[in-house]
């Protein structure tokens, strides 16, 4: 960030020079003593890392990616994976979808560029200027279309949906002052190196577990999220989709949800985890981290948040079209 | 490190007194004043408090992400607050070049999507490397760091506009979050 702009910046931060006082940590103590579950100081046992594996299992482990590698299609194992020393699957209905997965039409294709074209919630507030206003807020989607080449370069299209807003008073303020919302279409060229290309975990379910289950004590909701977010920035061929299904499905904490339909029709597989487990669950509601998955081809179709295992799902990002292309749109 | 065996009232009474006042100024640049600002920082303890074996060595950046999802669930209560109604009152407003100067700089970040001016926020408020910020807003390090290159760019771009100067009542000033 250049020195000018931090400077600017900094004036602008509007906890700039002010005291804060030490706050009341025994309120936080005594809140928590009310909590149902007990919160004795009994450490939970250190766990074995599950990815930590005895040797003979090993060998078994190495035969079934073989397995998988040999097939010229879409993969498929004569039984669902298991990490070793598991006894069940934890979402089983993903390792279904992972043994009959259906090529996409841009498997098996190549192109310069991976094309990803995707909608996500967007929005703001802004501090209304008269005195105890309050805050004015604004929703509204973005649609990003990428076109992303191995070296960072390509195209970015950014379109912003129709606003929406919570109240009247929102509404109104930013009907009245629209050079507060930016433009409605924005395309950015890309140079090489403008984007670092996040590098695609190898295609087997230990190494997504490696690279994607991270930090481990965000618990499972990590997981799902960190799926999404490769999704985000990657297009992945059936090889890496089965690999990503069979590692959630082996996943403690992520639970099957049954059907459900994204905002664009789309049937699909859903599943959750909740967000921020410990050992020492709270008794207040917590979030859930929400995929959906199309369940012949193993695509992610959607992910977000859901408010309980049978709670309203909030949508973050829809995942619309993927592809390879030698053109840019 | 201290060994996670020892995370008593003690060890969190710790991680309070040094974290507090970070987190307080968290919560004052992006809500309305001190008192959310405060109340929200002691439901981030609160969770910290519950879930202090997973508390990292990198605190500071962890509970940034606590408030942050905290932020979240707060601003979707708002939308099932149905609508007041209420008509607000557009009022004339001062404007000393100073001031205007700071709102400049807080009505252009209002102009970035909030994922965008969360990033910069991270970063130049907050004063966190990219990956940490990556971790509290919960994207990949990648997109963070493109996001921080468009983000500071738009800004910029923004801030070399003048605004024109009103002829109305209808100021351009507002304090953004």
């Amino acid at each position: 960030m250049s020195e000018r702009l931090r400077e600017l910046l900094a004036a602008a931060d509007p906890a700039r020079g002010v005291q804060v006082g030490p706050g009341d940590v025994e309120a936080v103590l005594d809140r928590a003593r009310d909590d149902v579950t007990s919160y004795a100081t009994a450490v939970p046992p250190r766990r074995r890392a599950w990815w930590v594996v005895p040797v003979a299992a090993l060998a078994v482990v190495a035969t079934a990616v073989v397995v998988v590698r040999g097939v010229g299609g879409p993969p498929a194992s004569p039984q669902p994976y298991l990490p070793p020393g598991s006894t069940s699957e934890s979402a089983p209905c993903l390792a279904e979808i992972a043994d009959q997965l259906a090529a996409t039409p841009y498997d098996g294709r190549t192109g310069r560029y991976e094309y990803l074209r995707m909608t996500w919630a967007g929005g703001g507030s802004v501090e209304m200027p008269v005195a105890d206003a309050g805050m004015a807020t604004i929703w509204y989607s973005e649609e990003t279309t990428r076109w992303l080449a191995e070296d960072g370069s390509g195209r970015l299209r950014q379109v912003r949906g129709t606003p929406t807003y919570p109240d009247e008073k929102s509404r109104e303020y930013f009907e009245q002052h629209r050079e507060l919302t930016s433009e409605t279409t924005r395309t950015t060229e890309l140079a090489p190196g403008d984007l670092d290309v996040t590098a695609l975990p190898a295609a087997d379910p230990t190494a997504m577990a490696q690279a994607l289950y991270r930090p481990r004590e965000n618990g499972p909701a990590q997981a799902l999220a960190s799926v999404a977010d490769l999704n985000r920035e990657r297009v992945l061929d059936s090889a890496h989709r089965a690999a990503v299904l069979r590692f959630l499905a082996a996943t403690d904490g992520v639970v099957c949800q049954g059907e459900d339909t994204d905002s664009v029709g789309r049937t699909g597989v859903a599943v959750s985890a909740g967000r921020g487990q410990g050992p020492r669950p709270s008794p207040a509601g917590h979030d859930r981290e929400y995929l959906l998955f199309d369940p012949r081809t193993g695509e992610l179709l959607a992910s977000g948040a859901k408010t309980t295992t049978a709670g309203n799902v909030e949508v973050g990002t829809v995942y619309l079209e993927r592809g390879r292309t030698d053109e840019l749109g | 490190m201290r060994d996670v065996n020892d995370r008593g009232t003690d060890w969190f009474r710790g991680v309070y007194a040094r974290h507090f006042p970070d987190v307080v100024r968290y919560g004052l640049r992006r809500l309305d004043g001190m008192a959310a600002a405060e109340e929200l920082a002691q439901e981030v303890f609160l969770v910290a408090w519950r879930r202090r074996w997973e508390v990292p060595a990198r605190t500071l950046p962890w509970l940034y992400g606590v408030a942050r999802r905290l932020l979240a669930n707060h601003w979707r209560a708002q939308r099932a607050v149905p609508p007041s109604g209420e008509l607000t009152e557009t009022v004339g407003l001062d404007r000393h070049d100073g001031i205007v100067r700071l709102m400049d700089v807080r009505t252009a970040l209002g102009r970035l999507s909030d994922d965008d001016q969360e990033i910069l926020r991270l970063v130049g408020w907050e004063q966190l490397s990219l990956r940490e910020a990556a971790l509290v807003v919960g994207c990949g390090s990648a997109t963070a760091k493109v996001r921080l290159h468009r983000a500071r760019r738009r800004l910029a771009e923004l801030l070399r506009e003048r605004p024109s100067p009103a002829t109305s009542v209808d100021g351009q000033l507002g304090g953004v979050r």
